[in-house]
């Protein structure tokens, strides 16, 4: 019952929220499109955030079917899409308004729309950031993390899966056995669960949290100087989600890895034989010629 | 879809090369060289990596493209 009745009551505060914001827009403040979708953006923030915890709470309540051959619930694979959506979006003006002042040139595109797509990508963004933390947290969700005692044999996976000279060089300087056959990471790669997953938090919290901040700005007193730097961290942040998403359609978008493409467009995905009990004697441990996933990270 | 995944790949290659390229060139004008080692290191810096990450993708996606077939 809970699952429905809080996300109902998230989205009609939501709106309750953004009404009251729009009246008092329109009745009070002389302000342009710009400085006014800022404030509407500042407000609505509290009630997008609310309305994703209180999504990610019912998330987490809702049965779950397990189907080995998808990678990926229906639900999830939506979250991907809408968030890819938004760091499109949000890396597309975000990029406009900094070259701009970089290249200090006219727009043709109306600066006000751009800020305004940039705010509804940020707003989408932040939704599913909240609706994600919250399911995960609840659920204690940790396929995508290392679990504890584990890390040198996550180390090992990683090793194993980088190309030959880097994984090598890596194993040389951490002292890892490369000998032994690489550990069986099932549904994520030691590379996503290792370098992907780790960076996105990073470069998702880092623009997340200035962008916050800068939204505020007029809002809540900010002094100058820390202004200065969450910008500045801000414009990196969008720089570190680009290099972001450019290395992650080619980890996806490698032929030995299509399959993981398909997963997140719905398609099913060959699993991997579970590893075997520690009863039964182990195989020759010996490493193989190619990596257990597709072809090297 | 595989093609079409492969040619928008190719698109976001060009248009991150593109905004790698002028960061890099506004970087090294005596405007930003005014500005100070910081403004002025973030959108070489930025713009350098920038052009470095679209090469790997964009060996993928020419591969994706020409390659028979892929891992199902």
């Amino acid at each position: 019952m809970s699952k429905l009745v809080v996300p109902l009551v998230a989205v009609v505060l939501l709106l309750v929220g953004l009404v009251v914001s729009l009246f008092e827009l329109a009745a009070n403040q002389p302000w342009g499109q710009t400085l006014g979708d800022n404030f509407m953006f500042a407000r609505s923030l509290p009630f997008t955030l609310g309305l994703g915890v209180a999504l990610g709470y019912a998330r987490s309540l809702w049965p779950r079917t397990t189907e080995p051959k998808h990678r990926f619930a229906r639900s999830t694979i939506w979250l991907h899409w809408f968030a890819t959506l938004a760091v499109l979006l949000g890396l597309a003006t975000g990029g406009w308004q900094y070259l701009k002042g970089l290249l200090d040139v006219p727009s043709p595109i109306s600066m006000a729309l751009v800020y305004r797509v940039h705010y509804l990508a940020a707003s989408l963004l932040l939704l599913v950031v909240s609706v994600c933390v919250t399911d995960w947290w609840l659920r204690g969700e940790s396929a995508l993390g290392v679990s504890r005692g584990g890390f040198i044999r996550a180390l090992r996976g990683l090793a194993h899966e980088l190309p030959r000279w880097l994984g090598g060089t890596l194993g040389y300087l951490l002292g890892l056995d490369l000998r032994r056959a690489p550990p069986v990471s099932e549904p994520f790669t030691w590379y996503e669960r290792l370098v992907s997953f780790p960076t996105w938090v990073i470069a998702l919290a880092l623009i997340t949290v200035t962008g916050i901040v800068k939204a505020m700005r007029y809002v809540f007193p900010i002094p100058g100087d820390v202004l200065y730097w969450v910008s500045a961290i801000h414009v990196g942040a969008m720089v570190l989600l680009a290099i972001k998403v450019l290395d992650h359609l080619r980890y996806v978008l490698a032929p030995s890895r299509w399959r993981m493409m398909r997963a997140m467009l719905g398609g099913s995905i060959e699993v991997a034989t579970p590893p075997a009990s520690r009863s039964q004697p182990a195989p020759a441990e010996v490493a193989p010629a190619h990596p257990a996933v597709g072809g090297p990270a | 879809m595989r093609y079409l995944v492969a040619l928008l790949a190719l698109a976001w290659v060009v248009m991150n090369a593109l905004v790698g390229y002028l960061f890099v060139r506004e970087a090294l004008t005596d405007k930003m060289a005014h500005k100070g080692f910081v403004l002025q290191s973030l959108p070489l810096l930025g713009g350098a990596v920038l052009i470095l990450v679209c090469l790997p993708l964009l060996w993928q996606a020419v591969r994706l493209l020409t390659s028979r077939s892929v891992a199902a």
